[in-house]
């Protein structure tokens, strides 16, 4: 057999197995059963060849395994495209490409194709450990790198790794100058597939009962805030998110409105209550931000629609952050005629005994609008109604049920009955869904607001204006005032960041969420404006994606120049580190004015300095352990590596 | 000096420096070229002595031969001499009717071959293989010589009418050539005023022995040559080689004598290794015969290969 064409040995085909599983392991947590399943077998399979030197399975065989595999893939995610599948296909080609591996050509492949598997995993996260970890991989398959290329094995384990980690290292200044200077895009860098969020939580853009309540056990952060001036009372953080006005009789969910409606909110002058905030929200594959009420000046890219939610053009994939202002104070009149009905339709022959309570109310409160709406807070009030992460399956009449049978329930279920009623009664109302709440960070002076604040209100539409009803808060006061670990809730169902009760916990927990904080602020949210804030601070004015390229380029090359440079000076140091000292030594001598002649011995120069340097005693007796030290050390046949430490000592000492 | 004296005299170094002051008693001011020829012996070569009649070649010959304890044989070289007398003859003996070898004078440990250049090439070869040998064959049958074995050989520059001045691929066999030179003021003086060299030679003791002096050969192959030491000698030897200065470079064997003499140097001077310093100690004597300096017409050639070589070859 051809020697190039030799298989690598078992120790680097285990190791290039092992890179493979290394760049794919975050990728295992979103992956179906069958697909995972059918990687454990192929891995189990490979070892079993490596271990017992079998041959690799012939043709047939392989393309059984090769159908297998796009078989599992369409069974698991019913489709070949589009991201995770992608992804997924990728991992098992990589696999079943050791099952082919005849030389090392095969292997460098598998490693390129390890190195894009490690990269994947940035679709799924883009977190400071997922950055470490990738470090690492990248190092391990560098490595193995070496071992594929290093066919006469003359390289120690430990001097791979030590290579493959030192050749990481060196790679951070271009790491570093390709994420300052790399030309961004407005948007995700490349175009995701709709399925790139698909496993993330947060808010959606319907409400059915139990939508919200799934949120609550997550302390998984919703967005950050960084208010710039005042603070809002805890009451007064209803972080507005989508507006629903379309009831089917289990979902609340969105009405197109075209954009060409205007928001008609009415600002005050004075004794307006203004607060600037800049929020850093999570990825939530929405179009809409979160604001508190009302926002009054906003980033240009961003717009208020007619029912005053802040719209993004693209659905929010990434990391971003905006600027806002918002007057809580300001009045919200968007509401023209001919779409009031839209907001008192109700599902027809839906929820009777609803339908009759809201007569009897309207009754009682002689049909006055605030009356009545007083009248069914004071119902919500006085009926013996719990606030509960453990609310009972509703039937067919959800509300009915809700309101007659059942009585337990979390905020989605209060504020869509109440507003229910509301449009039983004929007054135009709908829900609004956001957060409300937030945590400040003692450590950092920002606010955190989690998924476990999801929740949802009504807006009433009553005085020519929309005014907020949150009917969780006659129910639990405390829900609104103190926050959801305060509000009475089932302890168990909390996350335990909230529930605790340990200081060290708490601000463990402040302190790494300061850290994720800036993480996100400063590497995941470094957008195009940040990158041209940044190079205006550093002094480049004018920043077209031109002049950025020559920039990176310039900067690159000169980076690659400098690097290079060094491991050349590091490899002779590395060499002969005596030699590389002796010169160090001569050239400062050499500033005295008594350089070293080429073709002086350490002898014959010590002799002339000592003869033509007036120098003190001390500096003569370094002089001379120098000499002597280095005469030993170059010119004698054993390393001693103390006496060295001690000449090297003595040397940058020296001056 | 005495002979509980030297039983003093521990190391090495103490008495080759003791053999050094001996010799210098009577070779007054040539510590420099006492060295070297001490040096010669030391890294079992041979030393080649050019210079004008009646600067002491011989005395310094007959000196280091007392003082090391070498049995002393003076060969006169003439134009008339054979090889056979030089290396010895078989006789036919009468009585025991078998032919008798009768070593020539070449089976003494130290020689002097004066003015070698008067002999014939013949002769002169008989000589030169006997010292590349260590062994000379006479009628097929071959014997060794002594160990140690030294050969110091003279050769008048002048006077060259009706000689034979050596090749220089013969030159090359001679570790080290020496210039005595005239004795500066001082030495010439003390010279002057002083006893009969003869008799100060025959009062000297000797420092050494034959068993002390291969110890001490043994002792300079040993010395440690560190890879600095052998770069510069590459790079001397690629200087001459490639720098045009010379008509030829120096030969491996150049590059041998080179390390080999700067062991011995460095056995004088107590080290344990060799130095930068001690390849240049030793470069004039063991390169300028080797190297014939490559004259350009009308220039005024004063500078020796040596010279050249020390001056244009860097250390690293």
């Amino acid at each position: 057999m051809n020697k190039r064409l030799s298989k690598p040995s078992s120790a680097t085909l285990l190791a290039l197995l092992a890179g493979i599983h290394l760049s794919a392991l975050p990728l295992y947590a979103n992956m179906p059963v069958v697909i995972l399943l059918l990687i454990s077998l192929l891995t189990l399979w490979q070892v079993f060849i490596i271990k017992r030197q079998q041959e690799n399975p012939g043709r047939t065989l392989q393309i059984t395994i090769i159908v297998a595999a796009f078989l599992s893939l369409l069974f698991s995610y019913g489709q070949l495209f589009g991201q995770q599948p992608g992804i997924a296909l990728v991992i098992l080609m990589t696999l079943l490409k050791l099952f082919e591996t005849r030389g090392a050509r095969d292997g460098y492949t598998i490693i390129y194709s390890s190195f894009f598997i490690t990269a994947s995993n940035f679709f799924h996260s883009q977190s400071v450990w997922l950055v470490v970890y990738v470090f690492f991989v990248i190092a391990f398959l560098l490595a193995s790198l070496i071992a594929l290329s290093d066919r006469l094995n003359t390289v120690s384990t430990k001097t791979r790794y030590r290579m493959a980690s030192r050749f990481t290292i060196l790679a951070l200044p271009f790491m570093l100058i390709l994420f300052v200077l790399f030309p961004r895009i407005p948007g995700p860098l490349w175009g995701l597939p709709d399925d790139a969020f698909a496993g993330q939580s947060g808010l959606s853009e319907t409400m059915s009962p139990g939508s919200i309540n799934r949120l609550i056990s997550s302390s998984a952060i919703a967005f950050r805030v960084k208010f710039h001036g005042d603070i809002p009372e805890h009451n007064q953080r209803y972080w507005r998110g989508a507006v629903l006005s379309i009831y089917d009789g289990k979902t609340w969910s969105r009405r197109d409105v075209p954009l060409t409606e205007p928001p008609n909110i009415q600002y005050q002058d004075t004794k307006a209550r203004s607060f600037r905030y800049s929020v850093t929200l999570q990825p939530t594959n929405m179009n809409w931000l979160l604001a508190l009420e009302y926002p009054e000046s906003y980033g240009a890219q961003y717009t208020l629609n007619h029912e005053a939610m802040l719209l993004t053009e693209n659905k929010q994939s990434n990391v971003i952050s905006y600027t806002v202002t918002s007057q809580t104070t300001a009045v919200n009149r968007a509401l023209l005629e001919q779409e009031q009905y839209k907001n008192r339709l109700l599902p027809l022959n839906h929820n009777p005994q609803t339908m009759a309570l809201s007569d009897q109310l309207l009754r009682l409160s002689k049909y006055n609008r605030e009356d009545y709406i007083r009248e069914v807070l004071s119902y919500f009030r006085n009926n013996h109604f719990v606030y509960t992460l453990n609310p009972d399956l509703l039937g067919d009449n959800a509300v009915d049920d809700f309101l007659f049978n059942s009585r337990r329930g979390f905020c989605e279920h209060y504020a869509s009955a109440f507003t229910y009623l509301m449009r039983a009664a004929g007054l135009p109302a709908r829900v609004v869904i956001g957060y409300q709440g937030g945590e400040m960070n003692p450590l950092d002076d920002y606010m955190i607001v989690r998924q476990s604040d999801a929740h949802a209100w009504a807006e009433v539409w009553i005085n020519d204006r929309w005014q907020r009803f949150d009917p969780t808060a006659v129910v639990s006061p405390d829900r609104i005032e103190q926050g959801i670990q305060d509000a009475g809730l089932e302890q168990d169902r909390l996350p335990l960041l909230l529930v605790s009760n340990s200081h060290f916990i708490k601000s463990m927990s402040f302190l790494y969420d300061s850290f994720q904080n800036s993480w996100n602020q400063w590497v995941i949210g470094f957008d195009q404006k940040k990158q041209n804030d940044f190079l205006k601070f550093l002094g480049f004015e004018n920043t077209g994606t031109a002049n950025l390229i020559l920039l990176l380029v310039i900067l690159l090359t000169l980076t690659g120049v400098a690097i290079s440079w060094l491991i050349l000076r590091q490899t002779i140091v590395e060499r002969d580190p005596v030699q590389h000292y002796y010169n160090i030594f001569c050239s400062r001598i050499g500033r005295l004015g008594l350089p070293r002649h080429l073709n002086e011995g350490p002898v014959d120069y010590e002799k002339r300095i000592n003869r033509e340097l007036n120098l003190a005693q001390q500096t003569r007796n370094d002089l001379g352990f120098i000499f002597k030290a280095y005469r030993a050390l170059h010119y004698r046949n054993q390393s001693n590596s103390d006496l060295l430490k001690l000449y090297i000592k003595k040397i940058k000492a020296f001056k | 000096m005495d002979k509980a004296d030297l039983q003093q005299l521990t190391t090495s170094a103490e008495r080759l420096n003791t053999a050094i002051q001996t010799i210098g008693q009577v070779i007054l001011g040539k510590d420099r070229q006492i060295k070297l020829a001490l040096s010669c012996l030391l890294a079992k070569g041979h030393c080649l002595i050019e210079d004008q009649p009646g600067v002491g070649k011989t005395t310094l010959a007959h000196t280091m031969a007392q003082v090391m304890g070498l049995e002393f044989q003076r060969i006169q070289f003439t134009s008339d001499l054979l090889p056979a007398d030089v290396l010895g003859v078989s006789v036919f003996n009468r009585e025991s009717s078998q032919f008798e070898f009768h070593p020539g004078p070449i089976f003494s440990p130290f020689i002097l071959a004066d003015e070698i250049n008067r002999a014939t090439p013949k002769t002169q070869s008989a000589l030169l293989e006997a010292m590349e040998e260590y062994q000379v064959t006479v009628e097929g049958e071959t014997r060794e010589l002594p160990d140690p074995f030294f050969v110091i050989a003279t050769q008048n520059p002048q006077h060259q009418i009706g000689t034979y001045p050596l090749p220089e691929s013969q030159l090359d066999r001679f570790l080290m050539r020496i210039d005595l030179g005239y004795p500066d003021k001082t030495a010439e003086r003390q010279l002057l005023e002083g006893e009969n060299r003869r008799n100060i030679i025959k009062k000297l003791q000797p420092v050494f022995d034959k068993a002390l002096l291969r110890q001490l050969q043994q002792q300079v192959t040993a010395l440690h040559v560190a890879p600095a030491i052998l770069d510069y000698v590459q790079s001397i030897l690629e200087f001459s080689r490639q720098s045009g200065a010379f008509e030829f470079g120096l030969s491996p064997r150049g590059g041998l004598a080179l390390i080999n003499a700067a062991r011995a140097w460095a056995l004088i001077d107590d080290e344990k290794y060799v130095l930068p310093e001690h390849i240049q100690a030793i470069l004039p004597a063991v390169v300028n015969h080797r190297l014939p300096v490559h004259l350009e017409a009308g220039s005024k050639q004063t500078v020796t290969a040596a010279q050249h070589i020390m001056e244009s070859v860097g250390i690293s």
